[in-house]
């Protein structure tokens, strides 16, 4: 860039220095040649062989005195008139620079005098004059104003170089101090007042991006954080279970105790992983849109929910139409309703029951999972979609661990991803139920149009 | 000796409780904070074993109001917490201790151990009455370089004497710090275990280091 600007600055000041070079010795040049060959025409009219023949020569022009009035009637003095060289002036037939022989340069024209009288033809006369003051002089010109444009062409390098310099300066302590920025100081931010005013829209954007990047990596850092914060609980359990055990000989009844703990342990942290991986995945590798008949998956989604259902004597009631085509990322819709649906049968008392309802609203997928849960406390709602969060009191704490707070983060961030929202009532003792809205997964004026087509 | 243990995963909670009870501790075991504040208000416990997120009161509330209320219980806390502020903080609050998740079993006991002594102004290992010896870390006593064996129980009994030696330790006192909630003892059962300690330290040496003081408790040293 520095380089560029100097070149185009360097380019501009030399075309001009070397056009105005040139201009000023063509036209001085010019002007000098004239100069010269008057000197010959006069020379040439103060010939005996034109001067001494009266038909070449004008009769002597008489000075006039008249005065040149002006509006005002003010009179300026009369001009002092030149006294006019005897003689016509002759035409100019040739005019060239020679070279004699012994290097000497002449100037040579070819005159020709028209007679003014009767009496004879046209008079032709050839001059010469050595041109060596008019050589010299154009030589010393020459080398004046190369010598001159060499200066400036170099004194102008040299400024093109430090303007450029300069003026980039900041860009350039801006890219070091971009290029310092990792991961880990994503907190810094471009001085943007230190920057010429054209650069300055570049460094908000810059600072904008920053600020986003910060953010996106803070909560990336915290989920890692809160993510192996959870692992460490379940493996210090089964460590301690297993050395504890260990420590002496004991029944087979106490190992099999042992075992079943640590199974379960374990198996807590292999759901914590498959769910890790599973966001992972699913944020590395975005799904991409495909059509699908929603009501068929709510309809998968409300089987696996029964099984569980069962269990606790929960039923599922599904308010459903025949059929919807949408189109969206399958495997997030089934993130979304299985968790919610599952959630909805765990916090259910028993004999409980869980709804699952579907419709169209325009371009939108409605869906409403609820439940005659314990509902959420007003406290709790707007921290249920944290990672990890646990509402704060569980009754049995056997219970309270078997979920490591990630369902509603995952449905959350699935929701986002579908660029949906979701809302939530719920009352304590009473149920809780989640509305999910996503938009522009049903194609209407495909349908509309199919229709008037039809 | 009497340790709380408050932990909300529930089955860390239950082997760490049953380890520390198979190693002759008296255990109290709780999953909840408040729970865990109250017990420790109530209880002289010479050691608590706390879980930094816990529900209702995490364990730094829980010894920030310990320490306020002029409370010096040793307290180790327990955490996946494992930045150097989490850790400073910890400290800072008054905790003795600071264990990181997952840590070795061994390594919780060893704490304990040390804590428990330290809470006694007991640097060394070892507790030196006359010529008894108790290693506190191999849970072996020697008497005139005699290894005498003694049950869990017993073992308590005598590491909290000698912890406290030449104090006069009451029934009320050796009942609170040997017996856990759960234990159901009849009034009489320190009495006994003194009675069996007697049998196993001082029958065959003329030196007696139990001494009985009448209406107050016991003392064990080497004068009478």
């Amino acid at each position: 860039m520095t380089r560029r600007i100097a070149a185009a600055i360097l380019a501009t000041v030399w075309a001009t220095l070397i056009a105005g070079g040139l201009v000023a010795y063509f036209v001085t040049r010019a002007v000098q040649v004239e100069d010269l060959d008057q000197t010959i025409i006069t020379h040439a009219r103060a010939l005996d062989a034109v001067k001494g023949r009266p038909e070449y020569r004008k009769p002597e022009a008489q000075p006039t005195d008249a005065l040149v009035a002006t509006s005002q009637g003010e009179s300026n003095p009369p001009k002092a008139m030149k006294p006019r060289p005897p003689g016509i002036l002759p035409t100019v037939r040739d005019a060239q620079f020679t070279s004699q022989g012994s290097g000497i340069r002449y100037r040579h024209l070819t005159l020709e005098f028209q007679p003014v009288a009767q009496g004879g033809g046209p008079l032709k006369v050839e001059y010469s004059l050595p041109s060596k003051h008019f050589d010299a002089f154009m030589n010393r010109l020459a080398i004046s104003l190369s010598l001159f444009g060499a200066i400036a062409g170099i004194v102008s390098a040299a400024i093109a170089l430090v303007v450029s310099r300069k003026t980039l300066q900041p860009l350039r302590e801006t890219a070091e101090a971009i290029g310092a920025i990792d991961e880990r100081m994503l907190d810094r931010r471009i001085n943007a007042d230190a920057l010429p005013e054209e650069l300055q829209p570049v460094a908000d954007r810059l600072n904008q991006m920053l600020g986003r990047l910060d953010l996106a990596f803070a909560q990336r850092k915290q989920f890692l954080a809160d993510a192996s914060h959870e692992l460490r609980t379940p493996v210090a359990a089964l460590v301690t279970s297993i050395e504890v055990a260990l420590r002496r000989p004991r029944e087979a009844a106490d190992y099999v105790r042992t075992l079943k703990v640590c199974l379960s342990d374990a198996r807590l942290m292999r759901q914590l992983i498959q769910t890790l991986l599973d966001h992972a995945r699913s944020e590395a590798a975005p799904e991409s849109a495909e059509p699908f008949d929603a009501v068929a998956l709510l309809n998968q989604c409300a089987d696996v929910a029964d099984g569980l259902a069962a269990a606790r004597d929960v039923t599922v009631v599904r308010t459903l139409p025949s059929s919807l085509e949408v189109r969206t990322q399958p495997n997030r819709l089934r993130g979304i309703v299985m968790n919610l649906l599952g959630n909805a049968v765990e916090h259910n008392r028993t004999s409980g029951t869980v709804e699952i309802q579907c419709e169209a609203n325009g371009a939108n997928l409605e869906i409403v999972v609820s439940d005659t849960g314990k509902g959420i406390p007003a406290a709790d709602l707007p921290h249920i979609f944290q990672p990890f969060y646990r509402a704060a009191k569980d009754e049995d704490p056997d219970a309270a661990r078997q979920h490591m707070g990630l369902g509603l983060f995952l449905v959350d961030s699935h929701i986002k991803a579908l660029g949906g929202e979701c809302r939530i009532q719920s009352e304590v003792g009473v149920g809780t139920s989640f509305h999910i809205r996503l938009p522009n997964v049903i194609a209407v004026e495909s349908k509309v149009l199919a229709a008037s087509l039809g | 000796m009497r340790v709380l243990v408050a932990e909300d995963h529930a089955s860390l909670a239950r082997s760490i409780a049953n380890g520390l009870r198979e190693e002759g501790y008296a255990v109290d075991l709780t999953f909840d904070g408040a729970e865990a504040l109250q017990w420790a208000s109530e209880n002289p416990y010479d050691c608590a074993v706390l879980d930094v997120m816990m529900p209702n009161k995490t364990g730094f509330q829980v010894v920030e109001t310990l320490r306020r209320n002029g409370s010096a219980m040793p307290v180790i806390f327990l955490t996946a917490r494992d930045t150097v502020e989490d850790r400073v903080k910890g400290l800072n609050l008054g905790a003795d201790d600071y264990l990181i998740k997952p840590f070795e079993f061994d390594e919780l006991l060893a704490r304990v151990r040390a804590i428990i002594r330290r809470g006694h102004n007991h640097a060394s290992k070892s507790i030196i009455v006359g010529n008894l010896e108790i290693d506190t870390a191999a849970k072996s006593v020697k008497r005139a370089g005699a290894t005498i064996t003694l049950s869990a129980r017993e073992y308590a009994l005598l590491e909290y004497l000698a912890l406290r030696q030449g104090e006069v330790v009451s029934r009320s006192e050796i009942w609170e710090h040997l017996y856990d909630q759960n234990d159901e003892t009849v009034s009489n059962v320190v009495d006994v275990y003194i009675g069996y300690l007697r049998g196993k330290i001082d029958r065959d040496h003329e030196t007696k280091l139990i001494h009985t003081r009448r209406g107050m408790g016991y003392v064990l040293s080497e004068s009478p």
